[in-house]
């Protein structure tokens, strides 16, 4: 049921399917991965439930622009990482806030975030972030992780390395 | 593995050359935290009512929240300023340095910014007065219509210079049967209720007078006799 996000090749969809269909296929197999990987972006499983919701919407939307199950995928993963992005932006004015704000629950853990290769990577940078996690939990290509971000490949391999670098201090590997 | 937090986590990429070891890492333990994440099932039902909500609908919610998140972090952040500004100060004088008499000992609240209270005061006196002025012209601008529209629908030239608003001020002419009327030219003159001095017309505005063109009043005009009674 939960593919890997690269296996849209392996079961396209036939491009006259209306936009319904196209969003139940593609919620069956990608679904859980999208929320997985939006939950890595914003570190919040509601949030990056509604992310990936709202990108389901905004493909159905966009679904006669959209030729086969590639681009739809491809559009949601552009949309995944735009909108978590928005996320992180809007929550980095809310936060210094958050605990004035109603309904807000300090020190609530909302995921299982006691991994330190985690913590370490919530820690980079936001750019950083996303090609990382599109590339290592996506398993995507440089290109496909170029075109969800919206950024040039060069970007990427730059976004990466830093990525590297930043993560190679902090985790130890053992020979 | 082992990370600067203390935890030891079997490594998958054990054996590997040190270039790829630390992206084999990174994907296992990303993998190893992410997929423990359980979303809900309902997931497509949501999908599918968000689908069936109107987008403007969507919109204007989103809009809203967004709204109240703002107005939240306005008033938070103004809140300081507010405090800050309202906070009461101890006023130090002599005595109070020196020591035990009842002035010194209760001494006298003050905001820390004084000219604040005035000031905010006076700014709500301004806007009381301005907000009058405006509707008292307006409700005084809608009588006035209301007037000239009844005396325009009477034909009884009894009314028609009932209003003496403007700027005609008091006639020299003076007499029980005399009133103010309107001039088309909108000059407002005073004339005997009998003559006449009525003649429909536009309908004047208050306050706005012909200065270029005056005309001579009928009424101030020798009429032949027999004609203005």
């Amino acid at each position: 049921m939960n593919r890997s996000l690269t296996d849209a090749a392996l079961a396209p969809i036939p491009v006259q399917w209306d936009a319904d269909h196209a969003v139940a296929a593609i919620y069956g197999d990608h679904y859980h991965s999208l929320v997985r990987l939006a939950w890595l972006l914003v570190q919040d499983v509601t949030t990056a439930e509604d992310v990936v919701q709202d990108s389901f919407v905004a493909m159905h939307t966009a679904w006669r622009h959209l030729r086969g199950g590639d681009q739809a995928l491809a559009y949601l993963h552009q949309s995944v990482v735009s909108r978590s992005r928005s996320v992180r932006q809007h929550r980095a004015v809310i936060e210094p806030n958050a605990s004035r704000m109603p309904g807000a629950e300090p020190g609530a853990p909302s995921a299982p975030d006691n991994a330190a290769v985690v913590r370490a990577v919530r820690l980079l940078p936001a750019r950083q972030r996303e090609a990382l996690v599109l590339r290592c939990y996506g398993d995507l290509p440089e290109a496909q992780i170029a075109s969800a971000m919206g950024v040039s490949e060069a970007a990427v391999k730059r976004h990466l390395a830093g990525a590297s670098a930043a993560l190679r201090v902090v985790v130890e590997v053992d020979p | 593995m082992r990370t600067h937090g203390g935890k030891d986590r079997p490594d998958p990429a054990r054996g590997t050359e040190a270039g790829r070891d630390l992206e084999a890492v990174l994907r296992w333990a990303l993998h190893a935290v992410a997929d423990a994440i359980e979303p809900a099932d309902d997931g497509l039902t949501r999908i599918m009512r968000r689908l069936a909500t109107p987008s403007a609908v969507r919109a204007v919610r989103l809009l809203v929240t967004d709204c109240a998140d703002l107005a939240r972090l306005i008033v938070i952040w103004l809140e300081p300023a507010f405090t800050w500004a309202m906070r009461p100060r101890w006023r130090h004088h002599a005595g109070y340095h020196r020591g035990f008499s009842r002035r010194a000992a209760r001494p006298p609240l003050r905001p820390a910014v004084p000219w604040l209270r005035p000031a905010l005061a006076v700014a709500g006196a301004a806007t009381i007065a301005v907000t009058g002025v405006v509707v008292f012209g307006q409700v005084r601008q809608i009588v006035t219509q209301a007037t000239l529209n009844a005396d325009t629908g009477a034909s009884t030239p009894a009314h028609a210079g009932g209003h003496s608003a403007g700027s005609g001020g008091p006639s020299p002419m003076t007499g029980p049967t005399q009133t103010a009327s309107y001039r088309p030219g909108g000059t407002p003159s005073a004339s005997p209720t009998a003559g006449p001095s009525h003649s429909p017309g536009p309908t004047p505005t208050p306050g706005k007078t012909n200065h270029g063109h005056h005309k001579p009043h009928p009424s101030k005009t020798k009429s032949p006799p027999g004609q203005n009674k």
